[in-house]
């Protein structure tokens, strides 16, 4: 069987050939298949309306942005306190698997504290909710918040 | 027995690997482009690089060395799994396209591919581990990150390969092409 010989590889080695327009046209159409397929069913979010913490498939929070009410449901092995700041609310959520913070301001919620490493995915890779679908995920201590925007399904059907 | 790795290659591909792992903890500190966990992923380009100079089994070394220090240094465990599958099967892809199709395509194109690969790879992975049907809407900007960071690291790839003059690689390089040819243990 013949190797990959590195001199070989550099006397070929050009910035583009032929072969390359059938990859480039393929990305292109995969790029489009997916983008059409998962964007636009997920046009019409709307603004955010509400925000829920999931711990393990369950409800344990949820905030009403027009009326400020907060829902808590202790289950199992989480409990959750909130406390009102400058910044917003501060959510803090203890669970068996860890420490968590989030904090909702007027319009959007941001996670801002979390114990599961020194590089925390759902602190530093996900950004703030600002409208319905949207979410953070915290895969250590099995969190989910997720955005709820306006349920416009009249709207819709026009 | 042929000698598959000599001591020059060890070191090269040491070298080859602390590349890598240092560019990819650098990268860790940038927040990621507009999408959760989106990256350049430029420390892929000297895995790359290794699989031009060496081939599959020796770029795969520094792909997992890479991915399993440089997720213990940053202390992200899950993104070990994620970067070990998604690699894997984005090498294996590179690795076949230049082994079968070279020539035809470029250097850019195979590295665009294995990005493209990488990415979706990593988004299906993560929409399985953390049970977030949602996270598939980001599934086309993710790819398109890929084509688009591919590119970026295909291109330093060919400029890397084109611009190194051969005598940097030759002494290294020619004993292994040697003992891996007809011509067993020739020269040590």
């Amino acid at each position: 069987m013949k190797k990959i010989d590195y001199f070989d590889v550099k006397n070929e080695n050009k910035i583009f050939r032929k072969g390359d327009i059938i990859v480039y046209a393929v990305a292109v159409v995969i790029i489009a298949i997916l983008l059409c397929v998962f964007l636009i069913p997920n046009q019409n979010k709307g603004s955010l309306q509400k925000i829920e913490i999931f711990y393990k498939e369950s409800v344990v929070f949820s905030y009403q942005f027009s009326s400020k009410s907060v829902i808590i449901e202790n289950t199992d092995g989480v409990k959750v306190y909130t406390e009102e700041s400058s910044d917003g609310l501060v959510v803090r959520i203890d669970s068996e698997k860890g420490h968590n913070v989030l904090l909702i301001k007027n319009h959007s919620a941001v996670m801002q504290e979390a114990d599961c490493s020194v590089y925390a995915d759902c602190v530093n890779n996900f950004g703030a909710i600002e409208k319905g679908g949207d979410f953070i995920i915290c895969l250590p201590h099995e969190l989910k918040v997720v955005g709820i925007g306006e349920v416009d399904d009249n709207k819709v059907q026009l | 027995m042929r000698e598959k790795f000599s001591v020059k290659k060890i070191a090269l591909l040491g070298v080859l690997t602390a590349c890598s792992l240092i560019t990819f903890l650098i990268e860790s500190l940038f927040p990621s482009i507009l999408i959760p966990g989106a990256k350049l992923g430029i420390s892929n380009v000297f895995v790359l690089w290794a699989l031009v100079l060496f081939g599959g089994m020796e770029s795969a070394v520094v792909l997992v060395v890479k991915t399993v220090l440089g997720g213990l240094i940053i202390g992200n465990p899950f993104g070990i799994v994620y970067g070990l599958t998604a690699g894997a099967v984005a090498l294996t892809v590179e690795w076949v396209l230049l082994r079968f199709c070279y020539p035809k395509v470029s250097i850019v194109a195979i590295s665009v591919v294995g990005a493209l690969l990488h990415n979706t790879v990593q988004t299906v992975l993560f929409c399985l581990i953390s049970d977030t049907p949602e996270f598939f809407g980001y599934m086309g900007y993710l790819a398109l990150i890929g084509v688009l960071s591919g590119g970026l690291v295909g291109l330093i790839t060919y400029l890397l390969i084109k611009k190194i003059p051969n005598s940097v690689f030759e002494k290294i390089l020619i004993t292994t092409k040697k003992i891996g040819g007809n011509s067993e243990s020739e020269e040590r």
